[in-house]
Parts: structure tokens; C-alpha cells; sequence
């Protein structure tokens, strides 16, 4: 801005013909257009990384949450009412986030459903799960069980940092 | 429209898929609520509303047997025509008994794959030959 004010006040200091007013007015305009285009879009731009930020931080945290879930049932720290609740949990911050995602940047909402339902079975349909289920005690699983757990997260890990990845490359 | 909301009218705390296994159990929902209010929707031709909302949640095979159970006694014919189920916090819920639930309980009532019940229930309602019988059918 100092560079066209300064610019005017040389022009200004010499005789200007009509052509020469309409380009000084020209150049203003164009100087004002491209400074508010610049704060505009840049403001936009900026509220979109922070909304992507933002939304890729809490769908890291679900991610999180459901690892730390298996961790603590592989090492027998978990019981099958609280991992009810606890599924029930995230079921919800899953379907809330992806309702969001869904609508900003066209994912499938129900991108994530099969992981959560093939946990879910998983889980509560597991034998040992169901044998600790009426005492509510901790859940051991067997070699067998800790198996098909180790099989699940190694299929599916991956899904989340995909869909990561697909949030940071939408418009 | 008649509404039963699971966790105002049965239990806030659900169980797994059958009695011998857990308290508050698919097999006993569906035999304490879901088939005597299915039967009078079916007869008054009204529609039975299921609000899966406000339990401590849910273990899908309590969902697969209960729902499961009435696919089984009335047809999926009529559970679709008179049966809404509504969840507003977990929507996955729904696709799961309609998608997987109604077709593969359909396809065992088509070959008479009785349900298993672990306890003796009061005689309950069944369809047969289009009119509603009550017995203890096993």
C-alpha cells in the first residue's frame, strides 16, 4: 500500500492527461481487489486446516481409545460391563464424527461401520467375554482368542490413518 | 403407534444373546416385551416403535436374538411392516438388524431352524398359516 500511495503522490506532482487517471484508478482498484482477495481466501483457507485439524485430532483420539480398549483386554485388565459401555461410547464419537466428516468433505458416514460392528462381535460374542460376563470379572482371553484380536487390528488399523489421509486430501 | 423404549420399559442394563448366559438377555427381552407387543401392533395393524436409545449398550447378539426371534414367529413380512426400530446414538444398530438380523433369520425360519431357548417360557405368539397361535412352541 505504501508503494502506491507513494506512486500517486509522484504521478500527482506532475500534469496527468484523462489515460493517466484511469490507470492510476485502475491500479488502485486492482490493489484493493487483490488485498481483500488475499485476506478473504486466506481466511478460508486457514479455517479449513483448522477444521481439518481439528477433526483429524479427535478421529486420532477415537483411534486411540479403541487401541487402548484392546491393549488392556489382551493383558486381562478389562471387564465385559464397563467394555460394554466403553464400546457403546465410542460407537456415539465415531457416529458424531463422521456425520461431520460425511458432510464437509463427502466421505461415506458409514465408512468406519464395519470396523466398529466386527468389533463389537468381536468382543462381545467372544468366549471368554461371555464366561466373565454374569460376574463381571476380568476378561483372560485364550491363545486362540487373543489370535483372531491380533488378526483384527492387523487387518484394520490401516483405516483410520485412510481416512485421515482422505480428509487432508478433500477440498 | 405403540413405543417401547428399552431402557424406560425393560432395562437400562442389557444382557448377551441368552438366559443361561446373562441377566436381561435378546431371548428374554423378546419373551418378557417384544412378542406380546409385536402381536397386538400385528393385530390393531399398528406400528411398534423399539427405542434402542438410553441402555448402557448394546452387545449385538442381544439385538440379533430378540429381533431375530420375531422374524422368526411372524415372518419378515409383517416384522417390516409393523416393526420401526429407532436409534438416534447409534444408527449402526439399525443397518445391522435390517441388513444382517431379518434376512438370516428369514432363511432359518424358511428352513425351520428353531431358535434355542435356554429357559421355559410362557406360551408365546406365532404365525401359522396366516392366523396367530400362543403355545409353547419348543
Amino acid at each position: 500500500m505504501d508503494l502506491i500511495l507513494t506512486s500517486i503522490s509522484n504521478i500527482t506532482k506532475e500534469e496527468m492527461g484523462y489515460s493517466e487517471w484511469i490507470d492510476l484508478f485502475g491500479i488502485i482498484i486492482t490493489a484493493l481487489l487483490s488485498w481483500w482477495i488475499v485476506n478473504t481466501i486466506q481466511k478460508r483457507i486457514d479455517n479449513q486446516r483448522t477444521l481439518k485439524d481439528h477433526l483429524i485430532s479427535e478421529i486420532l483420539s477415537i483411534r486411540t481409545d479403541y487401541r487402548l480398549m484392546l491393549i488392556n483386554i489382551k493383558i486381562g485388565e478389562s471387564h465385559p460391563k464397563y467394555l460394554k459401555i466403553k464400546l457403546k461410547d465410542l460407537n456415539i464419537k465415531t457416529t458424531d464424527i463422521m456425520k461431520i466428516v460425511s458432510n464437509k468433505y463427502r466421505i461415506d458416514n458409514k465408512y468406519l461401520n464395519h470396523y466398529q460392528h466386527d468389533l463389537n462381535w468381536l468382543i462381545t460374542d467372544n468366549k471368554e467375554y461371555i464366561n466373565s460376563f454374569k460376574t463381571d470379572s476380568k476378561i483372560i482371553l485364550s491363545q486362540e482368542s487373543m489370535i483372531h484380536f491380533l488378526i483384527f487390528e492387523a487387518n484394520n488399523d490401516h483405516l483410520f490413518n485412510d481416512l485421515i489421509v482422505r480428509i487432508n486430501d478433500s477440498n | 403407534m405403540t413405543t417401547i423404549n428399552i431402557a424406560k420399559d425393560y432395562s437400562l442394563f442389557t444382557g448377551l444373546r441368552h438366559c443361561n448366559i446373562s441377566e436381561k438377555s435378546g431371548e428374554d427381552f423378546y419373551h418378557t416385551k417384544l412378542n406380546t407387543a409385536f402381536k397386538e401392533a400385528f393385530e390393531k395393524e399398528d406400528k411398534l416403535t423399539i427405542i434402542l436409545d438410553g441402555v448402557d449398550g448394546f452387545a449385538p447378539s442381544f439385538l440379533d436374538e430378540a429381533f431375530g426371534n420375531l422374524v422368526y414367529d411372524f415372518g419378515l413380512t409383517n416384522v417390516k411392516a409393523y416393526l420401526e426400530v429407532a436409534s438416534l446414538l447409534e444408527p449402526q444398530w439399525i443397518d445391522m438388524i435390517t441388513q444382517q438380523t431379518y434376512p438370516q433369520w428369514e432363511k432359518r425360519r424358511e428352513k425351520n431352524i428353531f431358535p434355542k431357548k435356554t429357559i421355559t417360557h410362557k406360551p408365546w405368539f406365532r404365525i401359522v398359516d396366516s392366523k396367530i397361535e400362543c403355545k409353547k412352541w419348543i
